[in-house]
C-alpha cells in the first residue's frame, strides 16, 4: 500500500482521468442525439456522467465500510448483512487497461488489465478506497490480479473449485463462504447475523425480481430498450446500492410496461432479435451493443457476468437457520455460474438454448476478449452444439481499445443482413 | 418403621429360621396347602382335551416330580399345561379363556368347574414340604359359597401323600382352612393355613357369602385372610394370579386384627421380603421380586408362600414353656410379561443409545464446522 | 403459506385419525401403506407390513388355499392405495415421518444446525432398505414352512420388522401406552430384537433431530411404494431445459436426493426415496421447471413469481408481465 507517487504515475494518472472523462463524454454526446428512450434511463445516466463529472459521487455517500468485488461468485448479501457496501471492480475501460498493460503480457485479458490500471491509478478513486478486495481465485488472470492488487488495497481471495459438481467442490466452497463471512465480520465489526442475513437475502430478492421483470420486458417482441441501455441498467448494479438500484429499475419498469401497453418501442420489430454471450461487457465498453443496435440488430439478451447473469439466480433459504443460508448463498453463487472457468459446460449450453427459445432469438454473437481463454477455449464445442440446434452465430474478437470498431462494424452488418435474409426466407414479415 | 429396620427384622427371622431347623429338628415348621393335582370327574369331567389329560398323566407324580424338575416350582405346573409361549403379553393372559373358546363345544359345568383338591404340607417354606401319613391329623375344613360348612378328613393317597378334596361344585368362593397342633418338648405348636378358592360352575342357589363359622375349637387362633378381590367374571384370573398382581392380606389373632405382626413373602429361590401390617392387621405384598430374574422367562408358574409366626411364653399347668402360633399361605403365581419384560433396561439402552450417539454426532459437527483460519 | 406448513397440518391431521380415529371407531383398514402402527390401540387404520407378514408366516398350503381370497384382497386394497397416493404417504400421512418432521422442526426453533448425508455414505446405505423388505418376506416364509431345507424358525421370530420398527415403541406412547419400551428377556431372539428395537429408537430420536427424514431412507415401506413412482397418479416432473442446476432443490429436499438438481434428461423425478413432499417445486426460481401433476395434469408448478412471493419479494405488477415460456408467436 505504499505508493511512491512518482512523476510519471502522476502523467499517467492525469492522462487516465482526461481519457476517461473524453470517452465518457463521447458516449453520452451519442446517448444524447437518440430519441424515445425512456426517461427512467436518467439516474443511470447520472451515475455514469460522474465517471467523467465527479469520480468521487459514484459511489453512495455512506459511512460505511466498502468492499471490493470481483466476478460473481462472490455473494453480495453476506457484503450487505456484514454492514458494508459492495462494489464490484470489474472494468471496462480501453484507457485504464492501457494504464495497466505494464503489469501483464500482451495477450491478457483487458478486463483485469483495467481493473490494475484503475487501481494502480487511483484515477476513479473507489478503486483505492475500498476497505477490502474479495477476489475468486476464478479464471488465471483473476488469480494473479491479487497479488497485484495486494499492493494497493487490502485483497481476499477466495478459493473456487473449478470442478463444481462434485461434493468436496461445495463443501470447499461451503468453508470458504465461511471464511469471507469471517473476514467481513472482522472487517467491519459486525457479526453477521441470521436476521441481517435474513434481511439482506430479501433486498437482494427485491433487485433480483425487478431485474427478472425487466428481463421479461425485454422478451416482449416489441423491442422496449436497447442492448445498451440494458447493459447500462446491468452495469449500474456495480456501484449503486441495491436499495436505490432496485428503485430506479422499477420506475423503469413501469415505464417499459406503459410502452409496452401504448406499443412504443425503441427498435423496429423488423432488427433481427440477437443475443450476446461471452466475456463481459462493462462501461465504458459498450463497443459491441452499440455497433449491433447500430448495424440494424436489436440485441434482445445476453448471457453476460457483467448483465443478464448478474441478478438471475436466486438464493432460496430452505431453513431458517444461519447455516443453511449461508450454504443457499454459497450455493447460489457457484451452482448456477456458467462461467466457463467451470469444467461443465453443459450448463451454459441449456442456458443459451433457453433463452434462444424464450426470447426468440434469431442470432448469436460469441463475444470474446482478446486474452480471455475460459470463453475461447469453450466456444469451440459450443459453436457446434448451437449449430446443431440451428442457431446463426458470429465470433468476435477484440478488446476494449475502438481500433478495430470498423471492421467489427463491417462483420456485424453482414451478419445482420444474412439474419434478416434468413427470416426471409423462413417466410418471416418485416 | 423404617426400611432398614424391616430388612433387620427380616433377615433376623431368616437367621433363626436357619437356626430353629438346624438346632430343632424336631419343629414341625410350617402348614401349608399346595393344590393338588386336578380330581379327574367321572362323567363330566375333563372330557375335552385329550392331549392335556395325557400330559397330566405323563407327569402324574404331581409334586416330588414338578418339584425335583423345576426346582422348587411346585406342581401348580402340573394342573395347567404349559403353554407355548405367546408372543404378545395380552394373549399371555387371554390365553387360557380363548383356548376353551377354540375348542369344540362342551359341558360347560364340567369344563369350568375345580374341584378343591389340595395336598397338605409340612416344612419350613420356600424349602419342600413334606407330607406324610403324619399329617392325617390335620382337622380340616371348607366353607362353601353357600355357606355351608363341612369338615374334610385329610386321605391318604398314592405316593403317600396326604390330601384333602371336595368336589366343589357351585360357583363362588370356597375357603379351606387346616390346622394342626403339634407338640415338642415344652413347646406347643399350632400350624394355621387358610386359602381361598375360586370356582366357576353352577350359581349358588342363594348367593350368601357366609361368615367365618368358627369350626375349630383352638384359642389360639391365628388367621392369614387372603383379601384378594374377587374376579367376576374374569375367568382367565379365577384360579390365577399373576406376577405384578397384588396380594393383600389380613392377620386375625382370634378374630381381633394383629397389627405389627411381620408377615414374610417367599419364593422357592430364596427370595423374600418382609412386611409388617399395619394397625387393621393388613398387609399387601406385590407379587414380583424386587430384582429380574430369570424364572420368568421359562414362563412356569412359581410358588410363592407367605408365612407369618407368633412365638409367646405359656405357663400352663400340662408344663408347656412356650406356644408357637404359624399361620402359612401357598400362592401359585403365574408369569406375566413383567417377568420377562424389562422397561427399565428398555428405556436404559433407548437413553443410552440417544446419549451415545448424540454426542458422537455433536463431535463430528464440531469438527466439521470449526472456524477456519 | 409454504407448502412446508400446509404440509405439517396435513400431517397432523393423519396423524391424529391415524393414531386416535378409532375412538371414533373410524377404521381405513389394514392394509394402509404408511407407518400407522398396530399396536397403537385407537388407531384409524394400520400399516400394511403386519398383516402382510402374518400372511407370509403361514404355510404355503394355508397361505395358497384357505387364505388365498382374503390375502388378494387384502394385496389388492394395498394396490389401490399405491396407485392413488403412492409416495404421498411418506410425505403426508405417515406418522413416523411426521414425527420425524416434529423434531427438525424442534431443531429449527432451537436453532440447532442440523446435518447432511455426505455423498457416498448416502449411497452406501441405499440398499439397507431392499435388505429389510427381502427379510420380512423371507424370516416369516422360514416360520410358516421350512425354507431351502432349513429348519423352521420359531415363533419369536414373527412380524420381525415390527419388532424393530421404531414405531412400535413410539406411536402407541401417544395412546398413553407405554409398555413397548421394554427389553424382552424371554428368548435370545426376542432380546435381540427387543434391543436392537430399542437401539434403533434412540436412534431414530437422535438421528431425526440432527438430519432431516433420517429414518425413512431405512424404510423398507418406501422400498414397497417404489413400486408405483411410474404408475401412481401423482407424479413430479422436470422440464430439464429451464433448469439451472442451482441445487435449491437439492438442499431442500428433506431425503437429500441429488438426482433432483443434477439430472437434467430424464422426466420422471419420483426416485426411490422421493416422498412426494413438493418442497423441492416451493424452492424453484425457474418457471415451469419442475411440476406435481395428478393423472398427467400440473397442480402445482414451479415459478419465480412464486418464489418470490413464498420468499417475501416484489410480485410483478400485472399478470401480463408473465414471463413468455414457448415461442407460440414467435417470428
Amino acid at each position: 500500500m505504499i505508493q511512491i507517487q512518482t512523476d510519471r504515475d502522476q502523467k499517467l494518472t492525469r492522462r487516465l482521468k482526461l481519457h476517461l472523462a473524453m470517452s465518457v463524454r463521447e458516449i453520452f454526446d451519442a446517448i444524447a442525439l437518440e430519441q424515445n428512450r425512456p426517461v427512467a434511463m436518467r439516474p443511470f445516466d447520472a451515475l455514469f456522467m460522474n465517471f467523467a463529472e465527479a469520480p468521487d459521487d459514484i459511489l453512495p455517500a455512506k459511512p460505511v465500510k466498502k468492499v471490493g468485488l470481483y466476478c460473481m461468485t462472490v455473494p453480495e448479501e453476506i457484503v450487505y448483512a456484514a454492514g458494508a457496501l459492495p462494489v464490484r471492480l470489474c472494468a471496462g475501460s480501453a484507457d485504464a487497461a492501457e494504464a495497466g498493460e505494464a503489469l501483464f503480457p500482451d495477450v491478457s485479458c483487458p478486463m483485469v488489465k483495467s481493473a490494475a490500471g484503475f487501481t494502480r491509478t487511483g484515477a476513479l478513486p473507489f478503486y483505492r478506497q475500498c476497505d477490502l478486495v474479495v477476489i475468486p481465485a476464478t479464471c488465471d488472470w483473476k488469480v494473479k490480479l491479487g497479488d497485484i492488487l495486494s499492493r494497493h488495497v487490502p485483497v481476499l481471495m477466495l478459493n473456487v473449485p473449478k470442478h463444481k459438481t462434485t461434493e468436496t467442490a461445495r463443501l470447499f466452497w461451503y468453508d470458504e463462504i465461511r471464511r469471507l463471512c469471517r473476514a467481513l465480520e472482522k472487517l467491519t465489526q459486525t457479526r453477521i447475523t441470521r436476521a441481517r442475513l435474513r434481511a439482506s437475502i430479501s433486498l437482494i430478492h427485491a433487485a433480483q425480481a425487478e431485474f427478472r421483470r425487466f428481463q421479461d420486458l425485454r422478451a416482449d417482441d416489441l423491442c422496449l430498450i436497447s442492448g445498451r441501455d440494458a447493459a447500462e441498467v446491468a452495469n449500474a448494479w456495480f456501484y449503486m446500492d441495491a436499495a436505490s438500484w432496485t428503485g430506479h429499475v422499477r420506475r423503469l419498469n413501469e415505464e417499459l410496461h406503459k410502452r409496452k401497453q401504448s406499443g412504443l418501442g425503441v427498435i423496429p420489430k423488423s432488427a433481427p432479435r440477437v443475443l450476446l454471450t461471452g466475456s463481459p461487457v462493462i462501461f465504458p465498453n459498450w463497443k459491441i451493443p452499440s455497433l449491433i443496435e447500430n448495424s440494424g440488430g436489436a440485441l434482445v439478451c445476453d448471457e453476460l457476468c457483467s448483465s443478464g447473469r448478474l441478478l438471475w439466480d436466486m438464493a432460496c433459504v430452505d431453513e431458517p437457520l444461519f447455516d443453511d443460508m449461508l450454504d443457499a448463498l454459497a450455493d447460489r453463487s457457484l451452482m448456477p455460474c456458467t462461467c466457463p472457468v467451470f469444467t461443465d459446460a453443459n450448463d451454459r449450453r441449456v442456458k443459451l438454448l433457453r433463452m434462444i427459445r424464450d426470447y426468440r432469438v434469431e442470432g448469436v454473437v460469441h463475444h470474446v476478449l482478446k486474452g480471455c481463454h475460459p470463453y475461447d477455449m469453450e466456444l469451440r464445442p459450443l459453436e457446434a452444439e448451437l449449430a446443431a440446434a440451428g442457431v446463426s452465430q458470429l465470433k468476435i474478437e477484440t478488446d476494449y481499445s475502438p481500433e478495430d470498431t470498423e471492421p467489427l462494424r463491417t462483420r456485424i452488418e453482414a451478419f445482420i443482413e444474412t439474419l434478416k435474409g434468413r427470416r426471409l426466407k423462413s417466410g418471416g414479415s418485416f | 418403621m423404617t426400611k432398614r429396620t424391616r430388612y433387620i427384622t427380616g433377615l433376623m427371622i431368616f437367621l433363626f429360621c436357619l437356626l430353629f431347623t438346624r438346632q430343632a429338628g424336631a419343629d414341625p415348621g410350617y402348614l401349608w396347602l399346595e393344590p393338588g393335582p386336578q380330581m379327574s370327574r367321572a362323567g363330566g369331567g375333563d372330557t375335552g382335551g385329550k392331549s392335556r389329560a395325557e400330559h397330566r398323566n405323563s407327569s402324574s407324580s404331581p409334586a416330588a416330580a414338578s418339584r425335583q424338575a423345576t426346582g422348587h416350582d411346585v406342581a401348580g405346573s402340573t394342573t395347567h399345561a404349559p403353554e407355548a409361549p405367546t408372543e404378545r403379553k395380552a394373549s399371555a393372559q387371554a390365553d387360557p379363556a380363548k383356548k376353551d373358546e377354540k375348542k369344540p363345544p362342551r359341558e360347560k359345568r364340567a369344563a369350568m368347574s375345580h374341584p378343591a383338591h389340595y395336598t397338605l404340607m409340612l416344612g419350613w417354606p420356600p424349602g419342600p414340604g413334606k407330607s406324610d401319613e403324619s399329617l392325617l391329623a390335620v382337622k380340616a375344613a371348607i366353607i362353601r359359597p353357600d355357606g355351608s360348612t363341612q369338615k374334610l378328613s385329610p386321605g391318604l393317597e398314592t405316593p403317600d401323600v396326604a390330601r384333602i378334596r371336595d368336589a366343589a361344585l357351585i360357583q363362588g368362593r370356597y375357603l379351606i382352612s387346616a390346622s394342626l397342633r403339634q407338640t415338642q418338648g415344652t413347646t406347643r405348636y399350632r400350624l394355621y393355613t387358610q386359602t381361598v378358592m375360586r370356582n366357576t360352575g353352577e350359581k349358588p342357589k342363594g348367593d350368601v357369602l357366609p361368615d367365618q363359622t368358627d369350626f375349630e375349637t383352638d384359642k389360639a387362633r391365628l388367621v392369614m385372610e387372603d383379601l384378594s378381590p374377587d374376579p367376576g367374571k374374569n375367568f382367565a384370573r379365577v384360579h390365577r394370579k399373576y406376577t405384578g398382581d397384588k396380594l393383600p392380606l389380613r392377620m386375625h389373632l382370634n378374630e381381633l386384627p394383629l397389627a405389627g405382626q411381620p408377615v414374610t413373602l417367599a419364593t422357592a429361590s430364596g427370595w423374600r421380603q418382609t412386611l409388617q401390617t399395619d394397625e387393621k392387621g393388613e398387609v399387601t405384598f406385590a407379587l414380583i421380586k424386587e430384582s429380574f430374574h430369570d424364572e420368568g422367562t421359562k414362563k412356569r408358574p412359581v410358588t410363592y408362600f407367605v408365612t407369618s409366626e407368633i412365638r409367646k411364653p405359656l405357663n400352663s399347668q400340662d408344663g408347656y414353656r412356650e406356644e408357637v402360633l404359624r399361620a402359612a399361605l401357598a400362592i401359585m403365581v403365574y408369569p406375566s410379561p413383567l417377568d420377562w419384560e424389562s422397561r427399565s433396561a428398555g428405556i436404559y439402552v433407548l437413553v443410552l443409545v440417544m446419549a451415545a450417539v448424540g454426542v458422537a454426532t455433536a463431535i463430528r459437527r464440531r469438527q466439521r464446522r470449526r472456524p477456519c483460519a | 403459506m409454504r407448502i412446508d406448513r400446509i404440509r405439517l397440518v396435513v400431517q397432523a391431521l393423519f396423524f391424529i385419525f391415524l393414531i386416535y380415529g378409532g375412538i371414533l371407531g373410524f377404521s381405513i383398514g389394514n392394509a394402509v401403506p404408511t407407518m400407522a402402527c398396530i399396536y397403537a390401540e385407537d388407531r384409524g387404520g394400520s400399516c400394511f407390513l403386519y398383516p402382510f407378514q402374518r400372511f407370509m408366516s403361514l404355510p404355503w398350503s394355508t397361505l395358497l388355499a384357505a387364505t388365498i381370497v382374503p390375502f388378494l384382497i387384502y394385496l389388492g386394497t394395498f394396490f389401490l392405495w399405491g396407485v392413488v397416493f403412492g409416495k404421498a404417504f411418506c410425505g403426508w400421512i405417515c406418522p413416523l415421518g411426521f414425527l420425524q418432521d416434529l423434531l427438525t422442526k424442534a431443531r429449527h426453533l432451537l436453532g440447532i444446525d442440523g446435518a447432511r448425508f455426505r455423498w457416498a455414505s448416502r449411497e452406501r446405505f441405499q440398499w439397507v432398505k431392499y435388505a429389510l423388505l427381502a427379510l420380512l418376506i423371507l424370516i416369516p416364509m422360514g416360520i410358516g414352512s421350512s425354507l431351502a431345507g432349513l429348519p423352521k424358525l420359531s415363533g419369536d421370530w414373527a412380524v420381525p420388522f415390527c419388532q424393530i420398527c421404531p414405531g412400535k415403541p413410539l406411536l402407541p406412547l401417544f395412546s398413553g401406552d407405554i409398555s413397548h419400551l421394554i427389553i424382552d428377556f424371554s428368548s435370545p431372539v426376542k432380546l435381540a430384537m427387543s434391543g436392537l428395537l430399542m437401539g434403533l429408537t434412540g436412534l431414530f430420536l437422535v438421528g431425526g433431530f440432527v438430519k432431516r427424514r433420517w429414518f425413512c431412507l431405512y424404510c423398507p415401506m418406501a422400498a414397497l411404494l417404489s413400486l408405483f413412482d411410474r404408475i401412481g397418479l401423482i407424479g413430479l416432473k422436470k422440464k430439464g431445459d429451464t433448469c439451472t442446476r442451482c441445487g435449491n432443490c437439492y438442499r431442500a429436499c428433506p431425503m437429500e436426493i441429488r438426482e433432483i438438481a443434477d439430472i437434467r434428461d430424464r422426466k420422471h423425478m419420483v426416485t426411490q426415496d422421493c416422498m412426494l413432499c413438493m418442497r423441492c417445486i416451493e424452492v424453484c426460481p425457474e418457471n415451469k421447471a419442475l411440476s406435481a401433476t395428478f393423472l398427467g395434469f400440473p397442480v402445482f408448478t414451479a415459478s419465480a413469481d412464486g418464489f418470490l412471493k413464498r420468499h417475501g419479494g416484489q410480485p410483478p405488477l400485472t399478470q401480463e408481465d408473465l414471463p413468455h415460456d414457448t415461442d407460440s408467436n414467435g417470428s
